[in-house]
């Protein structure tokens, strides 16, 4: 008794292939952009992520950032956040100076704050790949999720960042690219912000 | 689902009737289509029919190898800790889905949206087997909530207005009156958060299965499709064979082409990529995943004239492009998949005889095959699928009839010159209006006028002679 697997595989195999190809075709890229350098990807980077509804902070040292961070925390003494390791040089004597708690899970806090593996100047895109430290929750559960992104983290694409991308593809249990809040337009089509992520996305970028 | 595609004349003339349904529906998808013109056209016209050309090669190309590389995603799946499964048909899926449940004693299972799902009528089986099933993308969980099936491949309830969304919301829900789409979608989503962090199971679909790398990747915009694949302990996908693509490179260019043709979006908020179950070193993601590749009657359309059909992404442009939905919407199609695309792959798929109708739902206008992100020729395979149909035995009697007679009168010159005297002298008695069944052509146009003399009668009169 022949497997599905060997079933559906031999009827796959039976006849010739079913289409007639050339060898290869153009594959352009569906973005493209002209500029490349440092300046253009930024402001490209931040003018994607504003038409997608993040909100954006452009700043030149690690201390700007602290400022942004405690405006949009307020007054919660516990936040979600990905391990101090993964994140600016004094972002764990931050958390203790402001007497903050962290949590990994617990889907009742307000923020989330993580920095990211990679950003995407042409979609204005965040690229959060899962692992030890970088718990998908943080970026997932709250209704504002805070991102840091490094300049030098900007490549211009998609297609750029997933060309050198297949080692995280064997090596992570799961990858994500952020484009903006979360939303729907289930409703008659009206455009709501927070479906079921969060309904504010942040972006810091620190040059 | 059942399928009541045979019914769809009077399917349709019940949505004709709706007014605030056409309304939904036909604001609805020409927003929609609007929204895909600007976004696959971004840059230029060309540069995007430049993508579609490159995404049906992607497509065909990957297909081509279809066998080999479900092995190599199978493969490189299994070799991360994915469990990967084949299910020759939905019975098989389904007893696939339930025999998981028992192993992990499963009691809730959340699920985000998944066409595939609808297709081999999953929820059913999980209710039968007092399993609870909770569709958490909000338009699935609108239609949840009204029993209906859904409408349209990616708004599942874009048939509906704000107002009877509202009324189901309170009457089922017991939501505080408000007519705040903003408070509506934050009341679902505290509804649905508790039922994300307590369930067991998490089911989902899958746009890709890319072999490259033996991932299968899921776009959202809601977030329910990250939380259903990292929140419960386990997580089944469930993915027709056809979705797969060779390479890395397919899988970004497709990746866009989707979302900018089914929404006007660079990329849905949430583009996420399964490799493997949870590592150890991780703090949350599912300690389980099982991918069940699924074919129920794919393998079988692979090696006919139709093939062309799996290329389909499920992206919804040719449902908003369609003249003929736009006016009636998805249900009149009477099974999962409806506009341009279901009308091939329902015949296909649930058998001619069981969907005739909807080869001929359509004025091979030719919007789909323009819009398509992959160019699948679907006005060629409606008119294969209509010939099929005469072949096949379901022409009837006065189709067939009718184009015999049409055949000898046309076959004879004397034959084809008395058939044009009698119509010239017919118009001059009946006027606009055709006979009979006939009568239904002119019942929304006028009969064009017969020239007062014919070509041949004006040959013979201006050359003098016959050409029998």
């Amino acid at each position: 008794m022949m497997t599905s697997r060997n079933q559906i595989l031999n009827q796959l195999r039976t006849n010739q292939t079913p289409f007639d190809l050339p060898s290869a075709s153009p594959h352009p890229p569906v973005v493209p952009l002209e500029d490349l350098s440092a300046e253009a990807l930024i402001e490209q980077f931040l003018k994607s992520a504003e038409a997608v509804l993040a909100k954006t902070y452009r700043v030149k040292t690690e201390s700007e950032v602290y400022p942004i961070l405690e405006t949009l925390i307020g007054d919660d003494s516990e936040i979600l956040s990905w391990d101090p390791k993964c994140m600016p040089k004094h972002y764990a004597e931050w958390l203790e100076h402001q007497s903050l708690k962290t949590s990994v899970n617990n889907d009742q806090l307000r923020v989330g704050i993580t920095s990211c593996d990679a950003a995407l100047a042409a979609t204005g895109s965040l690229v959060l790949i899962a692992g030890q430290g970088k718990p998908r929750a943080v970026s997932l559960l709250p209704e504002l999720h805070i991102a840091i992104v490094k300049a030098s983290q900007l490549v211009p694409d998609l297609e750029t960042w997933i060309a050198s991308a297949a080692p995280h593809f064997q090596d992570a249990s799961n990858i994500v690219l952020i484009t903006g809040p979360s939303k729907t337009a289930d409703i008659a089509q009206i455009l709501i912000l927070g479906a079921h992520g969060p309904r504010e996305l942040h972006i810091i970028l620190l040059e | 689902m059942k399928v009541e595609s045979n019914n769809f004349i009077a399917l349709a003339d019940i949505a004709l009737a709706k007014e605030s349904q056409r309304d939904a529906i036909r604001d609805g998808t020409l927003r929609a289509y609007h929204k895909r013109n600007a976004a696959m056209n971004h840059v230029s016209h060309a540069h995007g029919e430049s993508l579609r050309e490159a995404g049906k090669f992607a497509k065909r190309r990957s297909l081509n190898k279809l066998p080999d590389l479900l092995e190599q995603a199978e493969s490189r799946m299994t070799a991360k800790g994915i469990k990967v499964l084949w299910a020759l048909d939905a019975e098989e899926a389904r007893q696939q889905v339930l025999h998981l449940c028992q192993q992990h004693h499963i009691q809730t299972i959340i699920k985000s949206k998944s066409m595939l799902t609808e297709e081999i009528a999953l929820n059913k089986a999980l209710e039968a087997a007092a399993l609870e099933v909770v569709e958490t993308d909000l338009g699935e969980f609108i239609i949840q909530l009204m029993d209906e099936p859904p409408s349209h491949i990616v708004a599942p309830v874009i048939h509906r207005t704000k107002s009877e969304i509202r009324d189901i919301f309170i009457d089922k829900l017991g939501m505080p009156f408000t007519d705040d789409p903003g408070e509506m979608v934050a009341f679902a989503r505290k509804v649905l958060r508790d039922k994300f962090m307590s369930a067991d199971l998490g089911i989902s679909g899958a746009n890709f299965i890319i072999a490259e790398t033996g991932s299968i990747a899921l776009v959202t915009n809601e977030g329910n499709g990250r939380l259903v694949s990292s929140i419960p302990p386990v997580h089944i996908a469930l993915v027709g064979i056809e979705k797969t693509v060779e390479t890395l490179a397919d899988y970004a260019l497709l990746t866009q082409t989707l979302p900018r043709s089914g929404t006007g979006q660079a990329l849905t908020v949430y583009t996420n990529i399964i490799n493997a179950p949870k590592l150890p070193d991780e703090l949350d993601g599912p300690e389980h995943v099982y991918v069940i590749f699924v074919d129920n009657g794919r393998s079988r359309i692979y090696s006919t004239d139709y093939a062309e059909a799996l290329t389909c992404l499920r992206c919804g442009a040719c449902q908003n492009a369609c003249p003929v939905y736009r006016s009636v919407g998805g249900h009149a199609y009477g099974w999962v998949y409806g506009g341009p695309i279901g009308a091939v792959i329902s015949p296909l798929l649930v058998g001619l005889d069981q969907a005739l109708p909807l080869p001929h739902a359509s004025s091979l206008c030719g919007s789909c095959k323009e819009v398509c992100p992959v160019d699948i020729d679907i006005p060629r395979m409606l008119l294969e699928l209509r010939a099929d149909e005469v072949t096949e035995g379901h022409g009837g009697f006065m189709w067939s009839a009718g184009m015999k007679s049409w055949q000898i009168g046309n076959q004879s010159p004397r034959l084809f010159e008395l058939g044009a005297t009698m119509a010239r002298n017919g118009q001059k008695l009946l006027g606009d209006n055709l006979p009979f069944v006939l009568g239904n052509w002119t019942k929304y146009r006028d009969f064009p006028d017969f020239a007062p003399k014919s070509f041949r009668q004006t040959w013979r009169e201006q050359r003098g002679h016959n050409d029998d």
